[in-house]
């Protein structure tokens, strides 16, 4: 059985952050220590930068009050991008999985609120382990007897961490942008891209290393995250490597969207060419569960016959995971 | 075929009120009402993943097997005091766990959805254990100063140790899925609010699958049907825990089986 992803889509908020203006807040960072230690020019935010500036949005329940848009609705917008490239139809949607970090009702899900807005008939929950979901997802999904699946999934995930971040933090107003990714995977039928191994793991005993508050906001123990996810992205890929035949000429890593300066490091270590690195972090800031699969779907129309996409995702949890893709 | 092999069940140690168990502070719920929600995670006398875990240890003891031998932990909270992590690895942290660990979120029916998944589940995908739990608090969201919701909900978790290598004393026959987009306005737990309870709603949701429900029955007869809530259909054929435990959103199932378990026989 293979998953075959037949459409990807994105959406994401269009204001943008940039270094100059975390400067101008006045909290300690600049535009060089930001590049060097995160990489990262440029972030969206559904956030009015007014309102971040006059506020740094010290009470995050009025970010909710101002923001531009929803998780709910970033989630929307990337399934029908998703579903108009597979050429479907949400009715024919017999499964929809999401995956949401900083969702505005914790009941009902945020895939049975999407789905309802969609028109998905079809059964819908949400599958959750935050920013490694892409990896989550298709290696859930992996898990079921093909006849069990139906004709049509979509998987979402989408999350607007700006209106958790606290923006007297120096560092945490550098790293997150809001966003949503979805692909639409299929059994039945073939697609752009046949899944060739899914893999998903966990290490809850360091779940207190990157958290989200329900009532404040996003905190995390840097370095330790840091560390481990270089380590396990480099592991990740290397696994991809003896697995699988790998041309870093021809084919492509996505990693986790949480830092250039850590991929700059994955991709050192494991020789892979910018030609054969796609990413977004540096223009959209880390979209959480949401980076690598924008970063493929932004891309959706480069991707060649015989390529092959190695995906490796880490994150809160902690968790990670990995998806090899091979392009039909 | 997935099996139960074992169920564990908790709630607060003390009540507010008769079934309303809760993990606030009676005196904090005294004070104010819980009208800004945001404090009750202040002022609790136990956490959500306290009762996940203690729900957890329950059910791994009712299954008779060591903690160590669970290769996957699947989880719901509709209550979370993080938004991430989850609370399935919040739970395994607590129980010492370093094991794949994720939610599956779909409300109160959250357990008939993680069973149907499983069940369809290759079997070489299935760990030799699997351990789901449940947990809730749903009072550290209701406003007690006014409406219905006061009277209508309780914290609680469960949990159950789930096999399809070794058989328990449950085994799914089946799971009857409802498929489509559910009443959405039914129940609601804003981020940073209060519950709300469309009553009529609910009930007339809890009725439509209680229809559905006693169709399927007829065509297991004899089958027991275990409600974790307020609409028994008839004695012989339910078990509710009901007014005893008001609503946890889902974990009431739990202490249901639970109280059943030494009882149950096979057919």
């Amino acid at each position: 059985m293979s998953l075959n992803i037949l459409g990807m889509g994105f959406s994401h908020p269009s204001n943008f952050i940039d270094n100059k203006f975390l400067e101008d807040l006045d909290v300690g960072t600049n535009s060089e220590w930001i590049m060097e230690k995160i990489g990262i020019k440029t972030r969206v935010t559904s956030l009015p930068l007014d309102y971040i500036k006059d506020t740094r949005n010290q009470n995050p329940k009025k970010a909710l009050e101002v923001a531009s848009t929803t998780p709910t609705e970033m989630g929307i917008r990337a399934a029908e991008m998703a579903m108009q490239r597979a050429n479907i139809k949400a009715a024919e949607v017999g499964l929809l999985i999401v995956n949401c970090c900083t969702p505005y009702l914790t009941a009902p899900s945020e895939a049975q609120r999407i789905g309802a807005e969609l028109g998905v008939s079809g059964k819908a929950y949400d599958v959750f382990s935050a920013c490694p979901a892409f990896a989550l997802h298709m290696d859930y999904l992996n898990n079921f007897k093909e006849e069990s699946l139906p004709e049509y999934v979509v998987c979402i995930s989408t999350a607007a961490t700006t209106q958790h971040v606290n923006y007297n933090d120096r560092t945490d107003g550098a790293i997150w942008g809001d966003g949503a990714a979805s692909w639409v995977v299929s059994t039945k039928h073939s697609g752009k891209l046949k899944t060739l191994d899914t893999t998903f793991t966990a290490d809850p005993s360091r779940c207190g290393a990157v958290v989200i508050d329900t009532f404040g906001f996003f905190r995390q123990d840097g370095r330790a995250v840091r560390d481990f996810s270089v380590r396990q992205t480099v592991r990740l890929v290397k696994r991809m490597e003896e697995n699988f035949q790998m041309d870093w000429n021809r084919d492509v890593f996505v990693g986790h969207q949480a830092n250039r300066t850590m991929l700059q490091q994955v991709t050192n270590n494991r020789e892979i060419p910018d030609s054969g690195h796609w990413h977004n972090v540096t223009e959209l800031g880390n979209q959480a569960g949401a980076g690598a699969p924008a970063v493929m779907a932004m891309n959706w129309d480069k991707i060649q016959s015989g390529q092959k996409i190695a995906v490796a995702v880490v994150g809160a949890g902690l968790s990670w995971g990995s998806v090899l893709f091979e392009a039909a | 075929m997935i099996s139960i092999l074992g169920v564990g069940a908790s709630r607060p140690a003390s009540s507010l009120a008769n079934g309303i168990y809760s993990t606030l502070k009676p005196e904090y719920v005294g004070a104010g009402g819980n009208v800004d929600v945001s404090q009750a995670i202040k002022n609790t006398v136990i956490s959500t993943t306290e009762l996940a875990a203690a729900a957890a240890r329950d059910a791994i003891h009712s299954a008779g097997i060591e903690a160590e031998r669970i290769g996957l932990i699947l989880a719901d909270c509709a209550t979370p005091v993080e938004t991430i992590p989850g609370e399935s690895q919040r739970t395994a942290n607590l129980l010492g766990l370093k094991i794949p660990a994720y939610d599956l979120l779909a409300g109160s029916t959250s357990l008939l959805n993680a069973l149907s998944s499983l069940k369809d589940w290759k079997e070489d995908k299935l760990p030799e254990y699997i351990l789901y739990v449940s947990a809730n608090s749903p009072t550290q969201r209701v406003n007690f100063n006014e409406g219905k919701e006061k009277s209508f909900f309780s914290d609680a978790a469960g949990a159950l140790v789930i096999s399809s290598k070794h058989r328990g004393k449950l085994c799914l026959d089946d799971v009857i899925d409802f498929a489509g987009a559910p009443e959405l306005g039914a129940l609601k737990i804003n981020l940073f609010g209060h519950i709300g309870l469309d009553l009529d709603s609910f009930n007339e949701n809890y009725k439509n699958c209680l229809i559905k429900l006693d169709k399927e029955k007829d065509k297991a007869p004899g089958v027991p049907m275990i409600i974790s809530d307020c609409h028994p259909l008839s004695e012989e054929n339910s078990a509710v825990n009901f007014p005893d435990q008001a609503n946890s959103l889902g974990c009431g199932i739990f202490s249901v089986l639970k109280e059943k378990w030494e009882s149950l026989k096979k057919k």
